[in-house]
């Protein structure tokens, strides 16, 4: 039993440690999202710039997705790691997927 | 002389091909590469991680591995093969863009210098003219003569012997220089005419590559689910991260979006599971009912949770099943891995379709699409859009297509016939200073059309009318319920018109009129007589049903004849057919400006088929500027006397109505609307 127990850790902890390591990825050395307009004939610049801005919360919404899964196994642990410390250092607790800003008043 | 052009821009008009850098492209083109190396190695992670999950057993566990299949996996494959295609696209882009940018600055080049050729031999050829004594006003794009003009130079007291020695000196000495002079300035002419011409075609060329690269982004996961959501920033972001992901700041979204069953549509349906409500909804009315007196908050988890359901019941306004709709979109976007190749292209097409600019055919601003029912998880995709507002409508038509004509092969030729026939309406109605009224027209790919074999059976008329009907009345339940009036025109074509005239037999609501474009017979084993149709009636009694036949359509009468199915143009019965009488019929042939039929499409390509098979482009049914198009419009708004040609009824009279129930359904007169006394039997 404290044999299985001590294998669904480390397994736990292999878990945690690929979703980290995959959103890390994701958010490090990143080459940012175009803001261009691009300037064409048929005015196709709105589309071009919505598709790249789609593909960037995309990426950012599977690092949220890996870093929110992360966070749930490290809850069925009995132990605590350093993951977290990673996870906080790394994501500093907000999501990688843009907020709406709120209009100015 | 006329202003010789400064530079090239003053010659090179119209649209440039020249917009921009390549830089721009090769900028996106590199964000995409970067991000299919970020995710495949996030994919790698991933799957890594799910695979120790599943070593484990628990309810938490398997949640976690669960969403992370189920979502961040898949969401992850389909920004993997969108960043892949993206970035192809982008390439493909930057190369033309190169190739397009290089031969139109050479060709700036080399219309700058044979603007200095001009400018040299027009300063050479006004030499020459003041030597000769001849005035020298050319045109820069037209030149001098290529001969020296008569010199001009006469002495006062010199004899005529002599100045015509001299003119004879004068032609010697310039002549040669002249002509050359006026040949290179042709020479230099004509280039600048052939590259302005280049210049024109390198423009469409860029044009081509725009479509091309839009094209390939809305054909991508990511692309389709940022045009569905259509809106705002907020609303893409919505929709990509839901649909990628199922997560957005914190806030999961655990709903399948192709889920049937939610225990909130016992409260809209009457039961928990939505799965019959393609052919067996509630009453539409009470749906429509139920509906409007739910809280907002519960309409919108609805939309949301079971977006299938919402989208596809018919009796709800419009405009909500466009949203659920819409969100459905973004759902199969996400998983184009578990579509079909026909879904998929589907998809793709109505995409597009959604992706264009709203300009009209006559350039005005279009009325925004609607994707009013959308199943792209059976065999046979289907998708009914409304190009305009179906619900603020006052004249909603439905066009019912024929045979081959399932969604993912002719959503994109339908849309466009929508378009059209909403623009004549437009003018038709423009034309009796009652330009404001409202349109929409529907193109109904919601079932399952016929193929080459088929088409002679009654089955898929016999099952896309139940669709139909249900679709025609939902909307007519939905305006009745929120007092909207709108008056509906039916046009269907080919073996559209068994489909419709079935359905117009099972429908409680009634159309204002039907129109019959080279029909394929009508089932005869449903529809006996067109007074049985629940139709509106005119003035003189008789239901305001259509038809017409191009002489030039060969198939039609054909098919009737050979399925055994009734035709409602008696005189296109062939022998040993059998004709439905009673439709008021009108010519095809064309008129004045509008253009005849010339074979059984509803949209003419290329050069007439054999037979008739296809009509030639631009002479299909229902193509602008056709008269059997522009009848079908007018007809469809209520405006008979403006058919081009005459309406005439083909002997015998139909005979009377048979039962006190066709009655019933049938007491309707022009005009009456949607009005409680126009509809008996609704309960």
């Amino acid at each position: 039993m404290t044999e299985n127990l001590r294998l669904e850790e480390q397994q736990l902890r292999l878990a945690r440690a690929s979703l980290v390591s995959a959103a890390r990825v994701m958010v490090e050395e990143n080459t940012p999202v175009p803001r261009f307009w691009m300037p064409s004939i048929s005015e196709i610049g709105g589309r071009v710039r919505w598709f790249l801005e789609g593909v960037g919360t995309a990426r950012a919404s599977l690092v949220d997705a890996a870093v929110a899964a992360s966070r749930a196994a490290a809850e069925l642990s009995a132990e605590s790691d350093d993951l977290e410390g990673e996870l906080t250092e790394s994501f500093r607790g907000e999501y990688a997927v843009a907020q709406s800003r709120r209009p100015k008043s | 002389m006329s202003r010789i052009p400064r530079s090239a821009g003053e010659v090179l008009t119209g649209n440039s091909p020249i917009h921009g850098t390549a830089e721009e492209s090769n900028l996106a083109a590199r964000f995409l590469a970067d991000v299919g190396r970020d995710v495949a190695q996030f994919r790698v992670g991933l799957d890594r991680s799910i695979e120790a999950l599943e070593t484990m057993r628990g309810l938490g566990v398997d949640m976690i591995s669960g969403v992370l299949r189920e979502r961040a996996r898949v969401g992850a494959l389909s920004l993997d093969r969108t960043a892949t295609d993206g970035k192809a696209a982008f390439e493909r882009f930057t190369d033309e863009i190169e190739r397009i940018h290089g031969r139109a600055w050479r060709l700036v080049a080399q219309v700058d210098g044979y603007l200095d050729d001009i400018r040299r031999e027009s300063r050479a050829i006004t030499e020459i003219a003041e030597e000769v004594g001849v005035v020298a006003h050319y045109d820069w794009r037209l030149g001098p003569p290529r001969d020296l003009p008569a010199p001009q130079r006469t002495g006062g007291r010199i004899g005529e012997a002599e100045t015509a020695e001299q003119v004879w000196r004068l032609r010697e000495l310039h002549g040669f220089s002249w002509s050359t002079s006026a040949e290179r300035w042709a020479v230099a002419s004509n280039g600048i005419s052939r590259l302005a011409d280049e210049w024109v075609g390198l423009a469409d060329e860029r044009l081509a590559a725009e479509h091309a690269l839009a094209t390939s982004l809305d054909s991508t996961a990511i692309g389709q689910i940022v045009v569905a959501a259509g809106g705002g920033a907020t609303a893409r972001r919505q929709s990509v991260a839901f649909a990628i992901s199922g997560q957005l700041h914190g806030l999961s979204d655990d709903t399948v979006p192709l889920e049937r069953s939610h225990p909130l549509l016992v409260r809209l349906i009457g039961t928990e599971t939505g799965a019959g409500i393609w052919h067996a909804p509630p009453a539409l009315e009470v749906v429509a009912a139920r509906w409007a007196a739910l809280p907002t908050g519960l309409q919108e988890r609805l939309i949301a949770e079971v977006p299938w359901v919402i989208g596809n019941l018919a009796g709800l306004p419009i405009g909500v099943r466009d949203r659920a709709n819409r969100r459905l979109m973004a759902h199969y976007a996400a998983h184009h891995d578990r579509l079909s190749p026909q879904s998929l292209a589907a998809l793709r097409d109505l995409t597009a379709q959604l992706a264009r600019k709203r300009v009209g055919a006559g350039g005005e601003t279009e009325r925004p699409m609607q994707v009013v029912s959308l199943d792209l998880g059976g065999e046979v995709p289907m998708a009914v859009v409304s190009i305009g507002d179906l619900d603020a409508a006052q004249h909603a038509t439905w066009l019912v297509p024929g045979m081959l004509s399932d969604a993912h092969s002719a959503l994109t030729d339908w849309a466009g016939l929508s378009r059209v026939m909403l623009h004549a309406q437009r003018q038709a109605l423009e034309s009796e200073g009652r330009g404001g009224e409202a349109l929409a027209v529907v193109a109904f790919l919601g079932y399952d059309t016929p193929n080459l074999v088929t088409v002679l059976g009654p089955d898929a008329a016999r099952d896309g009318a139940r669709r139909l009907a249900l679709e025609l009345d939902g909307a007519a339940a939905s305006h009745l319920h929120s007092g909207a009036q709108q008056e509906v025109g039916v046009i269907a074509h080919s073996y559209g018109t068994p489909t419709a005239a079935n359905a117009l037999m099972l429908t409680r609501y009634p159309v204002r009129s039907f129109t019959m474009l080279g029909s394929a017979g009508l089932d005869s084993g449903r529809v006996v007589a067109l007074e049985d149709l629940l139709v509106a009636r005119d003035s003189s009694g008789r239901p305001q049903i259509y038809s017409t036949m191009a002489a030039g359509d060969g198939i039609a009468p054909f098919g009737a004849g050979l399925s055994g199915r009734a035709q409602p143009n008696p005189e296109s019965v062939l022998a040993g057919g059998s004709a439905i009488h009673g439709a008021y019929l009108f010519s095809s042939e064309g008129l004045g400006v509008l253009r005849a039929t010339d074979g059984h499409s509803a949209s003419g390509s290329g050069d007439r088929g054999p037979l008739g098979t296809n009509a030639s482009s631009g002479q299909g049914y229902l193509d602008f500027g056709t008269q059997s198009q522009w009848n079908a419009a007018v007809l469809s708004i209520g405006l008979p006397e403006k058919v081009a040609g005459a309406l005439r009824v083909a002997l015998p009279e139909p005979p009377e109505p048979r039962t006190s129930e066709v009655l019933a359904r049938a007491d309707v007169r022009i005009g009456a609307g949607l009005g409680v006394a126009a509809m008996r039997g609704v309960e």
